[in-house]
């Protein structure tokens, strides 16, 4: 029970993303994701950049589109909104050039705006209360 | 926590572990099925931890955990072509990580076909599935830092595995179903063998497939939620489902314009109930024919010679019309194999009928539920009549009819689902009309809230009730394993090896100048792995080229410097290779038996031609490459 409660705290925290802190975290996890793919290549490291990376971008998501749902939904129905977005945008971007570091880099750029901006809307409509 | 809980999730993640681990063990450089080397043990071990998640399942415990341990179930069940396999399951799925290669290697910019110069055709390309299947491949290769080869494997297992049995949950959810019964559901997914085997191979029909069930999810949201979010979202996962594959878009179309109808229908059914009912059957109309349509108007974009015909019915005997009609491909099948595929699929439409039919008169609470059951009708019956459509009044569909299949086990699975748990107040009803003869039989009205009858309940109730559970979980783990095995094929080719991926490396590796290989296309399905689907630089003839067939079948003739410079000349490249796969005497032969390879070994060497390696298994000279080069 605590540690479901922990859990929601640390959600809220992500979420509430003061000052863009979270926002910030995600745009450095895409800076080391992209400094790992042309440099060092180590599997780790990609994996836990990109892990944070995802969990960010997925509460923003799930907190925004599902908010209703029990948190366990929220996270999994934000990573399946992740998944689209994700894939619609590196699509644009394949069919426009193509998807080198760069553009993978750009694509996860976007899709952490995307989210972040959402996230904030929502945020402020719930600020503003129910018209 | 409770100590029974704690007990039950550290042996169910044992006997998971433990499953994983059979199915590692299991791999292996050279095999025909998954069957062949799989651990004996393996299949027990399956049984027995789907029995205890079913017993999770129907247990208190809490609905995270239970929705983590069917993801853990849902990617076992998934994972065998991967994890056995040296390099998957043989055939398209090859194919489509060839074209992931080349925009992997980034030699196929704007996307696969995005070059072309007719700019019709250029943007036809563009919505191909390959494209959008590699970008997940492509981009999670580069975030994890892995080769696209291990992301494209592992993509449908994964994305399947993880994302199938959470929409399903959603979507039993939103039927009306509980937490429990919507948790069985996502693990019934597993019961239905085609399920299991478009969720183990990545292509993208099986990215299609999870989308298509997305956006069913919010064509039910839709239909009774007046938040304007969930329009949005059905359009974008429609939309995404039509990026993945032309048939899962062209589907989700079909289910867009029901649920849009239904929709309407169900707003003006009270003030015209006439022109609404004929306005949701022109409709149903109008959804049932986008596929057989845009198939034949598929022509345009595509050389594909797809049409409605009429002689399909003067080519079979009444009986096979009939056996076509009623079961399709599997009146070929042996009749428990029937049963297997059609059993979850018929209790879906027998629970339905019956629903709507139980649920005709109420308009109140229970309207939700009656408009979603109608739309899932509906959607059945469309999917029923495409079928037949495409099975026995057109020719040329550019895909197996059995496809159409996939979409209907999909919806079925929460409807068996809700099936299931309506099972012992249909048994009630039935036993109550014979109560006379045993007036203190009483069943539990559901799964679900069993539990809750009152303390008065007798003790034949209370263990008639955890008879129902084990017997639940036992009937239920036999199913899904039965259908895990049928699911995978008993017999197969043999399965790209690990030596002709070796040998496929060791070209590219020590080869600096363009260079064609001649060879069989089970070798052509490993090259296009490594180096890409029609790589200029690493050529390998595509399977369906019948130069590349040609050109083999010369060279098996008569192996000689002279074909190779035809290849040579054909594609410009400076050195040409010819590669041979020796095989044992087998039911499915595909390779050279040993007498043949022998031979061309004998006449290569008469001709002068080099050997550039040689490649053995077990001790065993397996494989062997020529070379030729431009001097």
């Amino acid at each position: 029970m605590e540690k479901a409660f922990r859990l929601k705290k640390v959600e809220e925290l992500i979420v509430r993303d003061e000052k863009f802190l979270f926002t910030m975290i995600s745009y450095f996890m895409i800076l080391i994701i992209s400094m790992n793919s042309i440099f060092s290549l180590s599997v780790a490291l990609g994996i836990i950049a990109s892990l944070i990376f995802f969990l960010i971008n997925i509460l923003f998501l799930g907190h925004t589109l599902f908010e209703k749902e029990i948190p366990f939904l929220r996270f999994m129905l934000g990573s399946l909104m992740l998944l689209l977005f994700l894939g619609i945008i590196g699509w644009a971007i394949l069919i426009i050039h193509n998807l080198d570091i760069i553009r993978v880099t750009i694509a996860l750029c976007v899709l952490a705006g995307l989210s972040s901006t959402m996230n904030r809307l929502k945020a402020r409509r719930e600020k503003q209360g129910p018209k | 926590m409770k100590k029974v809980f704690i007990f039950t999730r550290l042996l169910y993640l044992i006997l998971a572990v433990l499953s994983f681990y059979l199915l590692l063990i299991s791999r292996s450089g050279e095999v025909y099925t998954v069957w062949q080397l799989l651990h004996p043990v393996f299949m027990p071990v399956f049984f027995v931890t789907t029995a205890l998640l079913v017993a999770i399942i129907l247990s208190s415990e809490a609905i995270e955990c239970k929705l983590v341990f069917i993801i853990i179930h849902s990617i076992i069940s998934h994972s065998f072509f991967a994890i056995i396999f040296p390099a998957g399951y043989i055939g398209f799925q090859q194919n489509a990580l060839g074209i992931t290669r080349r925009i992997f290697d980034n030699t196929s910019p704007h996307g696969w076909g995005g070059t072309v110069e007719n700019i019709v055709i250029r943007i036809y390309n563009w919505f191909d599935g390959d494209n959008f299947q590699s970008v997940y491949s492509v981009i999670s290769a580069r975030i994890f830092s892995v080769d696209v080869f291990w992301s494209h494997l592992l993509q449908a297992p994964m994305l399947w595995g993880i994302f199938i049995p959470t929409i399903t949950f959603m979507i039993t959810k939103t039927l009306g179903g509980d937490e429990k019964i919507a948790a069985l559901a996502s693990l019934l997914g597993s019961a239905f063998p085609l399920l299991i085997f478009l969720g183990a191979i990545s292509v993208p029909n099986s990215l299609g497939f999870i989308f298509f069930l997305g956006s069913l999810y919010f064509f039910l949201k839709y239909l009774t939620s007046p938040e304007s979010k969930y329009t949005r979202l059905m359009l974008i996962f429609t939309f995404a489902s039509f990026l993945s594959h032309f048939l899962t878009g062209f589907i989700s179309l079909s289910f867009l314009l029901l649920a849009f109808s239904l929709k309407k229908y169900e707003a003006e059914k009270a003030g015209s109930p006439s022109s609404a009912k004929l306005l949701l059957f022109s409709f149903f109309i109008l959804s049932t024919s986008i596929l057989p349509f845009a198939l034949v108007y598929h022509r345009i974009f595509s050389p594909t010679t797809t049409h409605f015909t009429m002689n399909k019915i003067y080519e079979y005997t009444t009986t096979e019309l009939l056996g076509q009609f009623v079961l399709g491909e599997y009146l070929y099948y042996p009749p428990h194999v029937i049963l297997i595929y059609i059993a979850g699929p018929l209790i879906a439409f027998i629970w339905v009928i019956y629903k709507l039919y139980t649920t005709r008169n109420q308009k109140t609470s229970s309207n939700n539920i009656s408009v979603h059951t109608l739309f899932f009708f509906l959607g059945y019956l469309m999917l029923c009549i495409d079928y037949r459509i495409l099975k026995i009044f057109m020719i040329n569909v550019p895909f197996n009819e059995e496809r159409i299949w996939i979409f209907r086990a999909l919806i079925s699975v929460p409807l068996v689902a809700l099936a299931i748990n309506d099972l012992p107040t249909f048994f009630r009803r039935t036993t109550s009309k014979i109560a006379s003869l045993k007036p203190h039989l009483s069943f539990p009205t559901s799964f679900t809230n069993a539990k809750k009858s009152p303390k008065a309940s007798t003790r034949p109730t209370l263990s008639l009730f955890l008879m129902m559970n084990v017997l639940t979980s036992v009937v239920l783990a036999g199913w899904i394993t039965v259908s895990v095995y049928y699911a995978y094929p008993n017999y197969s080719p043999l399965q790209t090896t690990s030596y002709e991926l070796e040998a496929v490396k060791y070209i590219d590796e020590t080869t600096n100048k363009s260079y064609v290989v001649i060879c069989d296309v089970w070798i052509s399905f490993a090259g296009q792995m490594i180096v890409g689907d029609q790589n200029p630089r690493a050529y390998y003839f595509s399977e369906f080229d019948p130069l590349g067939v040609a050109l083999f079948t010369k060279m098996k003739d008569d192996p000689s410097p002279e074909v190779m410079m035809e290849a040579m000349n054909y594609t410009n490249s400076v050195v040409a290779y010819f590669i041979m796969t020796k095989e044992e005497e087998f039911a499915f032969q595909t390779r050279l038996g040993e007498a043949e390879y022998n031979h061309i070994i004998q006449e290569a060497q008469q001709n002068n031609l080099q050997t550039y390696k040689t490649f053995s298994y077990g001790g065993e000279e397996k494989l062997r490459i020529f070379c030729h080069q431009l001097t």
